[in-house]
């Protein structure tokens, strides 16, 4: 959480331990609560515990849970479409990389652009069976991974190495091309991703999603 | 604050009654902000009831409709957020609240034993 999050937490909830605030927040961020109801939510912690006088933990117990217990919607989960959105863009953004990698490592030793068709295979669909398994869960798997700081590095690093592995234990096909068709193609995948993501911020998916506060009437 | 006030009661029976009693206290008193209403059920004899307690509740009586809330500017302090019991709620205090009486009375008489009294005093009879 970033300084200036954390003071603007201390100005409008002066009342309740910063500590505790940051894990409320942080807990609500994960489970896709909107910034509004976070906001909400954390003035009227503030606004208990500075009428009742006594700590914050005293009265809403544990942030973490007390976060749960109030079952906020989860405004960040994708609709169907948005979640092919999504898919269409990991699988540009790798292309991508591939692409330019490519494109650029051809420029530098001269030769022909090339790109490991099944190590591109591997890492998307590596990279799409996580992002299946995230959203299926709802966030708890991700939620999982943050609260288990250790075993989420393990766990992921374990993962790495095997689809590194994998991609680079199979043989198969390589695709040769010019450097300059390469680079072209890396950057045209990175431009439609661009499109994809200024379409969503003008349907009204938001990039970021402030913490508002509400303001009495 | 009164005696009662002090009490402790068992979570478990808490948790069957405590949603009942806060919209009472909500359609009888309301608009309320949580502090309040932790006074309300305090003064009333049920103890002291956290916030990690109420605000759930709070909050699901609004997702169902039974109640619906407005910020208000704080005196002095900072902004509340007032709880008002809508129509569909005050139907659903109504009806359960006669049903909770109901439930009360069945309960009171089977811990008391009278139940089982009277079916000795019946079987007596018969004999």
């Amino acid at each position: 959480m970033t300084t200036s999050v954390k003071d603007e937490l201390k100005a409008h909830a002066p009342h309740v331990d910063g500590s505790w605030a940051d894990e409320f927040v942080f807990e609500l961020r994960l489970r896709g609560a909107s910034g509004a109801a976070i906001g909400a939510a954390l003035l009227e912690v503030e606004s208990h515990v500075a009428e009742q006088g006594t700590s914050v933990t005293a009265t809403f117990g544990d942030a973490t849970q007390y976060a749960a217990s109030l079952e906020l919607p989860d405004t960040q989960e994708w609709t169907m479409p948005e979640l092919v959105r999504q898919f269409v863009k990991t699988i540009l953004e790798i292309v991508a990389v591939f692409l330019l990698i490519g494109g650029f490592a051809a420029l530098w030793i001269g030769g022909d652009a090339r790109v490991p068709v099944v190590e591109l295979i591997i890492i998307i669909a590596a990279a799409i069976a996580v992002f299946a398994i995230l959203s299926a869960t709802s966030g708890a798997a991700l939620r999982g991974l943050v609260r288990h700081p250790v075993l989420g590095a393990l766990l992921t690093g374990a993962i790495f190495v095997v689809v590194i592995v994998a991609a680079t234990a199979i043989p198969g096909p390589v695709l040769r091309m010019a450097p300059g068709i390469a680079i072209g193609g890396g950057l045209v995948s990175l431009a439609v991703v661009a499109v994809i993501v200024a379409v969503e911020h003008r349907r009204g998916k938001k990039l970021g999603d402030p913490i508002i506060f509400p303001q009495p009437q | 604050m009164t005696e009662t006030s002090t009490r402790e009661w068992p979570a478990q029976w808490l948790r069957g009654a405590l949603p009942l009693c806060v919209l009472r206290i909500v359609a009888d008193e309301g608009p309320l902000h949580g502090y309040v209403i932790a006074q309300s059920l305090e003064h009333a004899g049920l103890g002291a009831i956290g916030g990690g307690t109420l605000y759930p509740l709070l909050g699901r009586f609004e997702r169902d409709g039974l109640v619906t809330t407005d910020w208000v500017a704080g005196e002095n302090g900072p902004a509340k957020k007032v709880y008002t019991v809508t129509e569909q709620g005050s139907r659903y205090v109504a009806t359960e609240a006669a049903r909770w009486a109901e439930f009360s009375e069945i309960t009171t008489r089977a811990i008391s034993g009278a139940q089982t009294k009277e079916r000795e005093h019946d079987h007596v009879g018969e004999r």
